[in-house]
């Protein structure tokens, strides 16, 4: 290990000396146990392709979502952010050490790491000469009740991190932050976690931390709808199969929602808590009636039901959710923890913005939860070895 | 003679907007009901439809109090003169969750006197 430090990071990716060191780091893996080397062949993702990962797979149960902000923004600066990310991810994603790992053994267990970079729509305005970005793509505006602290809002670009193992998770983002440091600063991390059970038998939903099923009627990644949801086609060339990240940290305000009775609970979103069926329903993703009504004739799902407000008036109004519960602990004597909402689109004016515009306004759930940051990032196409994550933006 | 143009219900516990619903049935069963309801801080009013039609109506609602206990509930008024024989003015008939009995009593009194003004209403217009 010694070996590897004191070496300039980037003057590994760029200079002579990678070869040598590359060699080097294959030398110490050589030596692994084979009951740690079958581990890291089973849990890992790939990361070349036409779309970046960690977004149609199954998400890690832990997630950072880390922001930056670019030092000297420059558009070579952004180039060398690119390349040294790409170089990272494509290494440490499949359980090899980055270049100049300083704790090579750390990285030996991929746990489905992914890591995921998008740029912000600040970026174009701080970037000399960039590629102009698509016109749906601009920072979400402020929507009545939002309590936005700058603290978890907005960056230049966002690296999300999923996996298994906190260690993993761990010394992935420390190993990005430290080869990225000369070029840019971590402006805030959000870390997030997922049940590693579904909600209930037979479904891929889990449940957030007031005790919701999360991910009801979300649309099936690799299925046609979700290409067209979620999948960039239309726009500049280079944002083309790339997507845009929907990223809100929702604070629940638990101590008055637990003060409801479990069929109010219910009424505010519209769904059973045990099975996620929409109410008046018998199971999870069955369409949703919503003129059904109780014995007593009254509509079962309020006009303020959440998810009646979130359906989506077109097929093209859905948005692909992958989100992560957090949990601060307790925070001035108040349980600090809530949702972050991580949703993906391929275009959020025709999406996100009017679903989140009838939520803001009416929602009966706005009594019990507050965003309290907001972000948009453009989650770049993917790439092949023989090139780097956002190469688009520079041909 | 004719119907007031709101019905409104007054409750002894405040309101959270949750699962509101109101029906109104007029005496051909039809839902006469004819806006948004309103949720202010005790009370549950929605606007009605004209209906000249002499008889019963039938008013169903579910609110939910500030305590976070959900209550539904229906009751009869009458244009002219009852189409119903079960149905009383007074009469109430509650369905709720688990904890009814801690709201039902201060409520069932609450709204008979809703249903009173309602009557009152009913009785100016005439």
């Amino acid at each position: 290990m010694s070996d590897h430090s004191g070496i300039s990071r980037r003057s590994l990716l760029v200079g002579s000396g990678a070869a040598g060191v590359a060699g080097a780091s294959i030398g110490y893996f050589g030596k692994k146990s084979s009951a740690v080397q079958s581990m890291t062949e089973v849990a890992k993702i790939g990361f070349y392709g036409v779309h970046q990962s960690g977004i149609e797979n199954t998400p890690g149960l832990i997630s950072n979502f880390v922001a930056f902000d670019l030092i000297d923004p420059t558009k070579a600066n952004l180039q060398s952010v690119l390349r040294l990310f790409t170089d990272d991810a494509a290494r440490l994603t499949q359980g090899k050490p980055a270049l100049a790992d300083g704790a090579p053994e750390l990285a030996v267990n991929p746990a489905n790491l992914t890591m995921t970079l998008g740029v912000g729509p600040s970026l174009f305005t701080r970037v000399p000469r960039l590629p102009s970005k698509p016109e749906f793509f601009n920072e979400i505006p402020a929507f009545p009740n939002d309590q936005l602290d700058p603290k978890w809002s907005g960056s230049d670009f966002i690296i999300q991190f999923c996996c298994d193992d906190s260690l993993t998770l761990s010394h992935a983002v420390g190993m990005i932050a430290k080869d990225l440091s000369t070029l840019a600063q971590v402006r805030w991390i959000q870390t997030g976690a997922r049940s590693d059970k579904p909600a209930f038998s037979g479904t891929t939903s889990v449940r957030n931390l007031m005790g919701q099923v999360e991910g009801s009627d979300n649309p099936l990644p690799g299925n046609p709808i979700f290409n067209s949801l979620v999948w960039i086609n239309e726009g500049p060339q280079w944002a083309k199969d790339g997507t845009i990240l929907i990223l809100r940290r929702i604070q629940m305000l638990m101590d008055k929602w637990e003060i409801l009775d479990r069929s109010a609970q219910e009424m505010v979103i519209g769904r059973r808590l045990d099975n996620g069926a929409a109410l008046g329903n018998k199971v999870e993703n069955e369409p949703v009636n919503f003129e059904a009504t109780d014995t007593l004739g009254l509509p079962l799902i309020s006009a303020n039901a959440h998810i009646r407000l979130a359906h989506g008036a077109s097929l093209s109004e859905r948005i692909y959710r992958r989100p992560y519960n957090y949990d601060n602990g307790i925070v001035d004597g108040k349980r600090d923890l809530g949702l972050i909402f991580a949703a993906f689109t391929s275009n959020p004016v025709t999406s996100y913005l009017p679903i989140q515009g009838r939520l803001a306004q009416s929602d009966s759930l706005n009594k019990w939860i507050t965003a309290i940051g907001s972000s948009t990032y453009l989650i770049l196409p993917g790439c092949t070895e023989n090139s780097y994550i956002g190469e688009t933006l520079f041909t | 003679m004719s119907l007031p143009k709101t019905v409104e219900i007054t409750f002894a516990t405040k309101l959270m907007d949750i699962g509101t619903g109101i029906v109104v049935l007029d005496p051909s069963r039809k839902n006469i009901v004819s806006g948004p309801f309103t949720v202010s801080e005790y009370s549950l009013s929605a606007p009605i439809s004209d209906s000249k039609i002499l008889g019963t109506y039938e008013v169903t609602y579910r609110v939910v109090s500030e305590d976070g206990h959900p209550v539904e509930g229906r009751f009869n008024f009458y244009l002219g003169q009852s189409s119903a024989p079960t149905a009383s003015p007074d009469r109430v008939t509650e369905k709720s969750g688990r904890t009814w009995p801690n709201i039902f009593l201060p409520l069932a009194v609450v709204l008979a006197l809703g249903i009173a003004f309602i009557f009152r209403r009913y009785r100016n217009i005439k």
